[in-house]
């Protein structure tokens, strides 16, 4: 029976509990959630946009000078893989900084020509922006590169790693020298780059020779995934930067 | 979103009314916690939005009140409705509140949090950073309280 009464009143008092709480009806909370409804739709507009919008919108923006240098290295390189075989992968190795370069070029063009705070008030941010052009580039260079390799002939994975250490060199050192180095100075100081990478594999190919045996291939591997692990850190120190822009 | 919040605006205002005791103030800060809860919603899947909704109510509060350079409102209720009672259900309300203000500050706030606006054991856990058993034990001892002195007074 006590029990009972007990927990009669323990009903009711947390029954009555929250008269004791109650406060004057809030007087602006229409008017606060209509303006939040309005911004959500404003923002969602931006917000849910399809990513491969952004893409076709980064691609329309690729200058055409661009596709162009591109176009004519693989053609160059094609040319000399039907016509001067001897000197294939020498000639090859030489090329592909240039090849680099000019696809880097083009994802930095909004660091290398100061245009970060426009880009940052644009519909999209600026890291986005960067890592889409990054993405467009490294796939079509990745995609002719592939062809090259396969052209090429003799082991494609072989011929693959030769192309790609002298890639992943340039890749490294541009991001390096765009991220120290600002404006146009920094164009000239990748295009300095390229060729010294070219020169580099230029006197490897001509002068040892014996760098292109199948013993030395661990080297090769392991040249191309330390470059490769460089590259993602110098990538990554870039989207940094652009954080510390966005800060300030 | 997982949780409705116009719902929470009412419960997130009444927690602020009863932290700061003026209609205006109360209601700037229930706007300004929602506001930063939809900011950080953005970027952050929150786990627990209840906890952080109230989280962010409570320190807002803080925050005003260092500010003002006061102290917390202590030992009051809002004053209401007990006019239109009948007399059976005054001399209740009347004992529920002796007892309400025989509480300490932060019971009081857990009896508003817990049982008034039926925050979850799990996010209220969250918020007093306790362990759900704490939470429960506590809550249990203030009912006991709350009920012993009804008790008395019957």
């Amino acid at each position: 029976m006590k029990n009972k009464m007990r927990k009669d009143i323990k009903k009711h008092m947390i029954a009555k509990l929250a008269r004791f709480y109650e406060a004057p009806k809030p007087l602006e909370k229409n008017i606060f959630f209509q303006n939040i409804r309005q911004k959500t739709e404003q923002s969602s507009k931006f917000n849910h946009i399809n990513p491969l919008y952004i893409f076709r919108v980064q691609f329309s923006y690729i200058s055409k000078w661009t596709w162009l240098a591109s176009g004519t290295f693989f053609i160059v390189i094609l040319l000399i893989e039907c016509f001067l075989e001897s000197l294939l992968i020498g000639l090859i190795l030489c090329f592909i900084p240039f090849f680099v370069m000019v696809s880097i070029m083009e994802s930095m063009r909004s660091i290398i020509y100061g245009m970060e705070e426009l880009e940052q008030s644009a519909q999209f941010s600026l890291k986005s922006v960067i890592l889409v052009r990054m993405g467009i580039m490294g796939t079509e260079n990745m995609f002719l590169l592939i062809i090259i390799a396969a052209i090429a002939g003799g082991q494609i994975w072989k011929t693959g790693l030769y192309i790609l250490v002298p890639y992943l060199m340039t890749s490294y050192g541009s991001f390096y020298l765009i991220r120290r180095i600002q404006g146009r100075e920094g164009t000239y100081a990748c295009a300095g780059l390229a060729v010294f990478v070219c020169v580099l594999m230029t006197s490897g190919v001509y002068f040892y020779q014996w760098i292109f045996e199948i013993k030395y291939i661990g080297l090769w591997g392991a040249t191309a995934v330390f470059f490769f692990g460089m590259t993602i850190k110098e990538g990554r120190n870039i989207i940094y930067k652009m954080e510390d822009i966005l800060w300030n | 979103m997982s949780m409705e919040l116009e719902e929470q605006y009412d419960r997130i205002y009444r927690y602020c009314y009863y932290k700061l005791r003026d209609v205006q103030q109360a209601e700037d800060i229930t706007q300004e916690t929602f506001l930063r809860y939809l900011e950080y919603n953005k970027s952050k899947d929150i786990k627990r939005p209840l906890a952080f909704l109230y989280t962010i109510a409570r320190n807002l509060c803080i925050d005003w009140f260092r500010r003002q350079n006061t102290e917390e409102l202590p030992e009051q209720l809002p004053e209401q409705l007990s006019a239109e009672e009948t007399e059976n259900h005054m001399l209740d309300s009347i004992s529920l509140r002796k007892a309400l203000l025989e509480l300490e500050e932060r019971e009081r706030e857990l009896v508003l949090l817990r049982f008034v606006n039926e925050v979850p054991v799990a996010d209220l856990s969250k918020i007093y950073e306790i362990s759900r058993f704490a939470l429960y034990r506590e809550t249990k001892k203030i009912l006991k309280k709350l009920e012993r002195r009804i008790l008395d007074e019957k």
